[in-house]
């Protein structure tokens, strides 16, 4: 497939600011689509597309979208569903925390250095989840 | 202080824009400048999703909210479900009026951390307004 054919992966971070967890969502979904793979991925604002923006809620019916919550409440994850946005995956970051424990993440407004290295470990998990997106992209792409 | 004097500050954090982040942190910092148990943050997209107790502690209490852009989501949204901004804030606004232009959406140099500094002292003297006046006029 070629590269200008691939469709941009959004990745939607929670970013809620009551819990260092957001944070870590906001930095890891930053790591992706500003370091990583910039040209592969983007992002949107999350309120805007609760409160229903026209061209927001296009683009996630478009995409394929990677939601990374903060916490159980799951409001990226739902918000996508609601908007009925294209949701290929749902990563939680306090889940995946619980094999990090030891990584210290500081506050909101600083993760620390421990908290930036959960943040990347967090990314490494988003590129896990844009290579299945890529592999099913060209699975269709097979003749049967 | 009773429980009367909470406000309630809500913040856009759009994960688009650096003004987003600047939003965010401007609210950080003017917790950390008031040192106050009276005010409380509301996570904007549990608020929009629906989530009761977020809804009602923003009818119950005064609200600032700080938007990062003009489509102002944060104010929008209060509204929207029945509440009222005490006072509202826009990022690109502020950041026209200062020329403070915030560097990325990750690190928001001198400049946005100024932008910051700026926006929580306006969000540290509504609160502070806010509280003096007494939450019921």
């Amino acid at each position: 497939m070629n590269q200008e054919k691939k469709e941009k992966i959004l990745v939607i971070p929670c970013s809620g600011i009551g819990k260092p967890s957001g944070t870590i969502s906001r930095l890891a979904t930053y790591y992706v689509v500003e370091d990583l793979l910039p040209k592969e991925t983007d992002t949107v604002c999350l309120p805007l597309l609760v409160i229903g923006d026209e061209k927001t809620c296009q683009l996630v019916q478009q995409s394929p979208v990677i939601a990374v919550d903060g916490c159980p409440s799951k409001c990226a994850t739902k918000s996508v569903q609601a908007s009925q946005g294209k949701l290929f995956a749902s990563l939680n970051v306090l889940q995946l925390y619980r094999d990090h424990l030891q990584l210290e993440v500081k506050s909101v407004v600083d993760p620390g250095p421990e908290g930036e290295k959960f943040a990347r470990i967090v990314a490494g998990k988003i590129l896990e989840e844009i290579s299945k997106i890529r592999k099913e992209e060209e699975k269709c792409l097979i003749p049967s | 202080m009773s429980n009367s004097k909470l406000v309630s500050i809500v913040a856009c954090s759009g994960e688009e824009i650096p003004e987003g982040t600047v939003s965010r942190v401007a609210v950080w910092k003017a917790f950390g400048k008031l040192m106050s148990p009276n005010i409380v943050t509301t996570c904007l997209p549990l608020f929009l999703a629906g989530q009761q107790q977020e809804r009602e502690f923003v009818w119950m209490h005064p609200t600032v909210t700080i938007d990062g852009c003009e489509k102002r989501c944060a104010e929008r949204a209060i509204r929207k479900f029945g509440g009222t901004p005490k006072a509202t804030f826009v990022v690109s606004d502020i950041e026209k009026e200062t020329g403070l232009t915030p560097k990325s959406r990750v690190y928001l140099g001198e400049k946005g951390e100024k932008l910051a500094d700026i926006i929580a002292e306006k969000i540290t003297g509504e609160v502070e307004r806010i509280c003096s006046k007494g939450n019921k006029e």
